[in-house]
């Protein structure tokens, strides 16, 4: 689906299966005035699966309502006990995301290969995303 | 090179991109190397400074934003300047105790901390309006 809003910034959001996993893949900017679309596409487009990939790999921006809308995507799995791994080769977005200790609770790689090889395979986080 | 611009605009949330760029595109022409961070700080005080004109003055279609930038190479400061009344002191006390964990899992909050942590000095000053003001200097190696 494309949301655009006023500022004329689009972002485009689409998922598919794999072996599974819901991949979930976001494209554009993931800011200010997308963000009450993204919260709600996201949970919209939530299907039953064994875990959730976010690939942000095509995110060009994100600002702090973005990193919000993460949250709100997370909290909503977490409540059927479901883990998210996210995405990102961007070092910026990968930058914004350790400052705001988003590292701390979520799992974070670079490919949806390595999503997929590691969820299979088990992985940790040092705050679990149901301590909130 | 060393640039001095201003741009003043209606306080409304188009406006929000049309400062964006305009900050973007300054701070990139002076080859400012710490371009991104600071950036990202501007764009969070200007969605700030937006919400709280829209919120808190009388006739906020009739009020604006200017943004005012100094650059240069090695260090930048910018400023926001609105009519909104800047943020109150005992917000900005509270802002002193909190983290970014504190707000770890909230789904707002964290716009002014990232602030902070971003740029080298953030600090507000009375002048034609009230004005927030965003220092970095570029990192020696």
């Amino acid at each position: 689906m494309n949301v655009n809003n006023n500022y004329n910034t689009v972002f485009k959001l689409s998922s598919e299966l794999i072996e599974n996993y819901q991949v979930i893949h976001i494209e554009g900017k993931l800011i200010y005035g997308n963000t009450q679309a993204a919260k709600k596409e996201l949970v919209e487009n939530i299907r039953r699966c064994n875990g959730y990939i976010l690939n942000l790999d095509k995110v060009e921006y994100i600002d702090s309502t973005g990193l919000g809308a993460i949250m709100n995507f997370a909290k909503t799995i977490t409540k059927d006990n479901k883990k998210m791994i996210l995405v990102i080769q961007d070092t910026f977005i990968k930058e914004i995301l350790s400052i705001s200790k988003f590292d701390m609770i979520f799992y974070i790689v670079p490919t949806i290969e390595k999503a997929l090889k590691d969820f299979k395979e088990g992985f940790k986080t040092e705050l679990e995303l149901n301590a909130y | 090179m060393e640039l001095e611009v201003i741009k003043e605009v209606p306080a409304n949330y188009e406006s929000i991109y049309v400062l964006d760029e305009f900050c973007k595109e300054s701070l990139i022409k002076t080859d400012f190397k710490e371009w991104k961070r600071l950036y990202f700080a501007v764009h969070e005080a200007i969605i700030n400074s937006v919400e709280a004109t829209i919120k808190n003055c009388e006739r906020p279609e009739e009020k604006t934003i200017k943004l005012r930038i100094f650059a240069s190479t090695n260090e930048a400061e910018v400023h926001i300047i609105d009519q909104a009344g800047g943020i109150p002191d005992d917000k900005i006390e509270k802002l002193e105790e909190r983290s970014l964990e504190d707000v770890l899992f909230g789904d707002n909050g964290r716009g002014i901390l990232l602030i902070k942590e971003l740029v080298d000095k953030v600090w507000q000053e009375k002048e034609e309006g009230n004005v927030l003001k965003l220092y970095k200097k570029v990192k020696e190696v």
